[in-house]
């Protein structure tokens, strides 16, 4: 599955360019879908294929069928579907191109999350609430003088706190900023990424907050004139019933300094009568405020909100369940109006709720949220993959491109498999070499320990294909840098010495292992022996 | 009293408006139309193009720069802190109708307000109540039903409650009032900032313009208030026989207070130039007083040589009202203002007009229209008010329950005012966050500058530092010098001149000019603390010296802050302490009560429950306030869902919804969102793998009786899991991902996913919790039966 796992993406890159320069050399009939690329090849055998595998293989296999006799029913189904769409080269590629602006801009929309073509995309009835009930609170903030208020948006990561916030605050600026150029409410977004140093925090709020208000920005401020700057201007833009509202992403970094002055200045500002302002945070740790400082907690108003991850519970839901988001990344919504083909756009829709409802596709969901990985980002990804595969070939979406979207994201987890696959002989003779000593009970081996085991195995094997001892050192440090064996004490590469007897221990399982040999064609038989067999070691012990 | 009899041929040579200052870069217009409002009406004057104005401005401006020039050669100009102009005195600070028409008459004026429905001025001890719309009075009595005493809050009498408001007298006739706010044709209202005299004998005054709302760019909106005027940017130079009489020019607080008829609100700047207009603050009428030369000492050394100069007037002297380069007396209740004066311009953040925006309120930065939102004030539901005065940035009116600790303060630094050189002036003042330090340090010095305005104290200044707005505790000396003298030095220049300043016995001021006391209040002192403790030990060493006339309070929250300084620190502060308990329920409860005072939309047990849950954590009035706010808020959400729910009811049945009260219930939840700890929300909320992984861990560590676990180990056991309860199993690849999603959210602390095998975890929640969450799950059934 690995190699299958990259073959989409750069085929999708190379033809999305393709398309981008020449589009007007398209092939005027659309091309049958290529051969499904097979998806799980070494399926027989494995512990580590699990059943999402299997079902997908098999998932994989049926559609395969399904498609190879598909293709001109597909056809079919485009000319002769409910929207007019008349037969010709001439009117096809006219389809084509508009269902590849249909890709287009749900690509945009999914790449540019910012963008207001993004904030037609729905949002969960979760994230509804919380966009809500901040857009609520800012509101007063902006609307009311002295109801400052401070706030933190908690949730895991990926879960749409960003997507919140930016919803909330492009409501407020269109709501508030109705006078073009002078600004009611300023939007000033730290992140604890970049900004925890006090004097780069305080330069930036000065940056934004100067640019937010059309004043002009001294970069050669020092820290105590922007200090003293954050308030005078708060103040005055408080005078003038102006808004500022702080954002500070990753809050959790900014909390743990020793000594918060950006923190502290900030939500000091929130206690002081005549600045109008608001504060809100973004952490997926739930015991951020622990890490607050007492003066700065008591400064902190404790509002806060959690955005729950979906629930196993609400699978069956139309909107809470990765189905619902999984739909409303790939579904054209009807504000888009006249810009978008009418017809095509509701051929891609009708399709799409079709592969959706369909049980295979159910059932992947299913298993990639018990799994943790369905979060919206990890849907987005799955939705990008789509949109990749639908730009090689443009047309109505296929379940397969959905299902190999799935396959994408949940295979993730068995990459170490795959670059053991990718190793070569000799680094794979290491590898195993390495675990047996393990499995004899060492914790961890030096690569000389390694070496002698190396030459037994052969020796036992009756193989003359010795390597000398500087390549099996290579060796050995290629699987470093691959890490599917570490050094125990992590900093052994910068302390120095001799890399040949820093201790080291494998980083794989065995089951990774041997399914990385099997990905790996050339690899002798003897390996696979030594690997499982531990008899082997013990007749060359006694022999 | 006025007279109506004053002589026409005197005020016909007291032609207002000797010269025009250019108050604003490219605001001609309006000033020149209070220039020509003399002889033309001000609607003409407006449609005057700007081309037309210009020479004459031009002209006007060659006038006062002769004029100017005149007086630095006679060296003559006097300047005055009042005049006195028939019989009526007027200082400065004070606001006065000006006339704008040559042919005044002022018998045109009605000079009392008559009832309107008898149509008398008597009975006088019966209290007349004026209507908030129509700003006709009433006697309470003459109203049916009679009112039996002067309603609080806004009143509207029975017409404009009816919506067919009363027309007023025919025009021509009434009030300075009903003139001066019908836009100015016979009178304005002018803020008076410099009074001198001429060399020629003539009195002059500077004098700042108000505005009506009807002739700002928005026009007068619904929510301006009746008696609204606005303060502009424009300055005017006039003759003093142009003034008429003083009128009374408040901020909304004050004006709640104001009687007489000719009382206005003044709440707003107006710039009219950027057409904008700004909050004025409690701190514009602190400058007022400044220029006013009733201000202590440094002002009557001044007026000792009988040359007043107002730093306004400093500034018309020079022919300019920029201050550019321009080193105003140093003096104390000015320092608020004199830093940025000094200060390096180039490198200043915001650029020019920043700066300018800061001193004259010229600026962009001014809201383009009065948000109605913000008056809604009497207006708005009990459930907003609430909000609005349990908001941590309101000022309440009074503080209750720390009188025995401001007692302290106060004796404190009336001792350090009164007692010379005595010692042991240093005042450490202790107590949790939340309990109110720097909020009564700061009310008892106010207080006690008010006492020393009425003269019954010496004058001092008060200088604040909180250290948790210093780059480094080096700048505390940056600031106090700043304070102090209004010259802004680095860290190293300033001590080394505080120190002599305190260490030659002048101390508090430059050159000796001033006696006053400077007292120092240190917020966050513990951020002072240096290696060396160099900054603390010099800050409580200059007061011990004689004649530094330097007085300090310390504020942290650790009560042995003192203790763990230096010892040589720690016997200089350690002599006078105050220490801030935590409140405690009852003092809640006082606390949330007084803010309510008048506003009863919250059950008594509701803030009963409140204090009680809040005292019983931290004693922090922060909370207490938060809680109750947010209990508000809820409680606002829930009535008007409910009134949606109910409006087909109500509009059926003709009934009000329910007003809302603050329960119990209401406190509880905001109890639930505000105290909750989130760490078994996320857990409910975690994925399956999650969940076993985190059964996984617990049972590892159990197992192992160590709170940190290795993955290999762990997922070891996962599998068992599986398989031992027919569950996928799960590859090492997944185990890691999910235990380092559940390390990104901190329910367990792990090594990063990189080190896979040998990743390092252990749990970051209570065990309890956990199992609690596991026994409950609903999911996954076999849980259930796992005993952890």
């Amino acid at each position: 599955m690995p190699p299958k796992k990259t073959a989409p993406i750069s085929q999708g890159i190379v033809t999305s360019h393709r398309t981008r320069s020449a589009p007007a050399e398209q092939p005027v009939v659309a091309s049958p879908p290529k051969k499904p690329k097979q998806y799980a090849s070494s399926t027989d055998d494995s512990d580590i294929e699990v059943d999402i595998c299997d079902e997908s293989q098999a998932a994989a296999s049926s559609l395969l069928q399904e498609e190879q006799q598909q293709p001109d029913d597909d056809f079919d189904e485009q000319t002769s579907g409910p929207a007019p769409c008349p037969a010709g080269p001439a009117e096809l590629t006219e389809s084509l191109h508009s269902f590849a602006a249909v890709t287009a801009y749900l690509r945009s929309r999914l790449l540019d999350t910012f963008s207001t073509a993004a904030a037609s995309m729905e949002m969960r009835s979760k994230l509804q609430e919380a966009y809500s009930n901040l857009l609520n609170l800012l509101s007063n903030t902006a609307e009311t003088p002295g109801a400052n208020h401070s706030f933190l948006l908690l949730g895991a990561r990926g879960t749409g706190k960003s997507l919140v916030m930016q919803r909330v605050l492009t409501e407020l600026e269109a709501k508030y900023n109705v006078h073009e150029g002078k600004p009611t409410v300023g939007i000033v977004r730290l992140t604890g990424l970049a900004h925890t140093e006090d004097v780069v925090a305080f330069r930036e709020i000065a940056r934004q907050l100067c640019k937010a208000f059309n004043c002009k920005y001294s970069k050669a401020s020092s820290l105590a004139e922007n200090l003293t700057f954050l308030r005078e201007m708060l103040r005055e833009l408080g005078r003038g019933h102006k808004v500022v509202v702080f954002v500070l992403d990753e809050f959790d970094l900014f909390a743990k300094k020793a000594k918060q002055t950006t923190l502290y200045n900030l939500l000091d500002a929130m206690q002081t009568a005549d600045m109008q302002a608001a504060v809100v945070g973004l952490s997926c740790r739930h015991d951020v405020m622990e890490l607050l400082e007492k003066r700065v907690r008591s400064r902190f108003s404790h509002r806060k909100q959690l955005i729950p991850e979906m629930e196993e519970k609400d699978l069956d839901s139309a909107a809470d369940s990765p189905r619902g988001v999984l739909a409303a990344m790939l579904t054209v919504p009807d504000s888009t109006g006249d810009s978008m083909p009418h017809g095509p756009v509701q051929q891609w829709n009708a399709a799409i709720a079709q592969i959706l409802s369909a049980d295979v596709v159910m059932q992947q969901l299913k298993l990639m949220m018990t799994q943790g990985h369905g979060r919206p980002r990890d849907l987005a990804d799955v939705a990008m993959e789509v949109m990749l595969a639908m730009e090689c070939q443009p047309g109505v979406p296929q379940q397969q491109a959905v299902l190999e979207g799935i396959a994408s994201v949940t295979q993730l987890q068995h990459q170490q498999a795959t670059m053991v696959g990718s190793c070569s002989v000799l680094e794979l003779f290491i590898l195993v070499s390495t675990y047996r000593i393990k499995r004899r009970g060492h914790d961890s081996a030096n690569f000389e320990m390694v070496h002698d085991e190396y030459c037994k195995l052969l020796e036992q094997g009756g193989s003359g294909d010795r390597r000398s001892k500087a390549a099996a050192l290579r060796a050995f440090e290629r699987l470093i840098a691959l890490s599917l064996v570490s050094y125990v004490d992590n900093r052994a590469e910068e302390k120095g010495g001799l890399r040949e007897f820093h201790a080291a221990r494998v980083n794989l399982v065995l089951q990774e292992i041997e399914a990385g040999l099997k990905m790996q064609k050339s690899c002798p038989s003897l390996l696979k022996n030594a690997l499982s067999n531990e008899a082997v070691r013990n007749t060359f012990a006694h022999g | 009293m006025r007279t109506g009899a004053r002589n026409a041929g005197k005020r016909s040579d007291s032609k207002p408006l000797t010269d025009v200052f250019p108050a604003t870069k490219g605001t001609p217009a309006p000033t020149e139309r209070k220039r020509a409002a003399t002889s033309k009406s001000p609607a003409s004057a407006d449609a005057m193009p700007a081309s037309e104005a210009a020479p004459v401005s031009k002209k006007a401006h060659k006038t006062q720069r002769k004029r100017a020039k005149k007086a630095s050669e006679k060296h003559l100009r006097q300047f005055l802190s009042s005049v006195t102009v028939d019989g009526d005195t007027f200082s400065v600070g004070d606001n006065a109708y000006i006339r704008m028409t040559d042919d005044f008459d002022e018998d045109e004026f009605t000079e009392e307000e008559v009832c309107q429905i008898c149509g008398h001025t008597e009975p006088e001890e019966v209290p007349r109540i004026e209507c908030d719309k129509c700003l006709l009075g009433y006697h309470i009595t003459c109203l049916r039903p009679p009112l039996t005493h002067v309603p609080e809050g806004s009143w509207l009498c029975p017409s404009c409650v009816s919506g067919k408001p009363r027309r007023g007298r025919k025009a021509g006739a009434g009030t300075a009032r009903e003139h001066m706010l019908a836009g100015g044709e016979k009178l304005a209202l002018v803020h008076i900032q410099a009074l001198w005299r001429e060399p020629d004998g003539s009195q002059c005054f500077a004098g700042r313009w108000y505005e009506v709302p009807q002739n700002t760019h928005t026009g007068r909106q619904k929510h301006h208030a009746a008696r609204e005027v606005f303060l502009t940017q424009l300055v005017d130079n006039n003759d003093v026989e142009s003034l008429w009489r003083v009128a009374q020019v408040c901020l909304p607080d004050a004006f709640k207070q104001a009687t007489g008829d000719d009382a206005f609100v003044c709440e707003y700047e107006y710039d009219t130039g950027f057409e904008r207009f700004r909050r004025r603050t409690s701190d514009v009428n602190e400058d007022d007083s400044d220029w006013a030369g009733s201000d202590g000492e440094a002002a009557s050394d001044e007026e000792a040589d009988g040359t007043y100069k107002p730093q306004h007037a400093f500034w018309a002297e020079k022919g300019t009202w920029k201050a550019k380069g321009t080193k105003g007396p140093a003096r104390g209740r000015g320092a608020a203002v004199t830093p940025a004066l000094n200060r390096h311009r180039a490198r200043q953040q915001g650029g020019n007009d920043w700066i300018e925006a800061q001193r004259d309120g010229l600026s962009g930065l001014g809201a383009a229209e009065i948000p109605a939102s913000s008056r809604q004030g009497e207006g708005a539901s009990p459930l907003a008010r609430a909000q609005a005065v349990l908001a941590l940035t309101a000022n309440p009116r009074t503080m209750p329950c720390r009188d025995s600790e401001r007692a302290a303060i106060t004796s404190f630094v009336e001792d350090s005012l009164t007692a010379g050189s005595s010692s042991g002036r240093c005042l450490y003042v202790s107590g949790v966050p939340g309990t109110g330090k720097t909020a009564t340090v700061m009310e008892t010095i106010r207080s006690l500058r008010r006492k020393s305005e009425a003269r019954q104290l010496p004058a001092f200044q008060f200088v604040d530092i909180n250290s948790l707005r210093l780059p480094s505790p080096q700048h505390a000396y940056t600031q106090l010098y700043e304070a102090m003298t209004g010259n802004h030095v680095g860290p190293s220049t300033a001590a080394a001149s505080l120190e002599e300043m305190f260490s030659s016995g002048s101390g508090g001021g430059r050159g000796g000019t001033s006696k006053r006391v400077t007292v120092l209040l240190v917020d966050e002192m513990d951020l002072l603390v240096t290696k060396k403790q160099t900054v603390l030990y010099n800050l409580f060493e200059w007061p011990m010296r004689k004649g530094s006339r330097l007085a300090v309070i310390g504020v942290a929250n650790t009560m042995d802050l003192p203790e763990r300084l230096l010892p040589r620190i720690a016997s200089r502060l350690g002599s006078r302490r105050v220490v801030f308990q935590p409140y405690t329920r009852q003092q809640l409860e006082t606390i949330a009560k007084t803010r309510l005072e008048g506003l009863d939309v919250f059950e008594s047990r509701a803030i009963e429950y409140a204090a009680r849950k809040v005292a019983a954590v931290s004693g922090d009035v922060r909370r207490c306030l938060e809680l109750l706010r947010r209990a508000a808020e809820i409680t606002e959400a829930k009535t008007k869902q409910a009134a949606a729910s109910d409006a087909a009811v109500a509009s059926s049945s003709g009934q009000l919804p329910p007003t809302g009260m603050v329960k119990m219930s209401h406190v509880d939840d905001a109890i639930n969102e505000m105290f909750q700890a989130t760490h078994m929300q996320m857990m409910r909320n975690c994925c399956r793998l999650e969940k076993m992984l985190l059964a996984a861990v617990l049972m590892e560590s159990r197992a192992r009786g160590h709170t940190d676990v290795v993955m290999e180990n762990v997922h070891v056991r996962l599998e068992g899991l599986c398989q031992g309860h027919s569950e996928p199993s799960v590859p090492i690849g997944a185990a890691v991902a999910a235990a380092a999603r559940l390390g990104s959210k901190r329910l367990i602390l792990a090594d990063p996913g990189a080190k896979r095998l040998y990743m390092r975890m252990s749990l970051n929640v209570p065990v309890d919790d956990l199992s609690h969450i596991l026994k409950h799950e609903e999911t996954i059934e076999w849980l259930k039966d796992l005993s952890f």
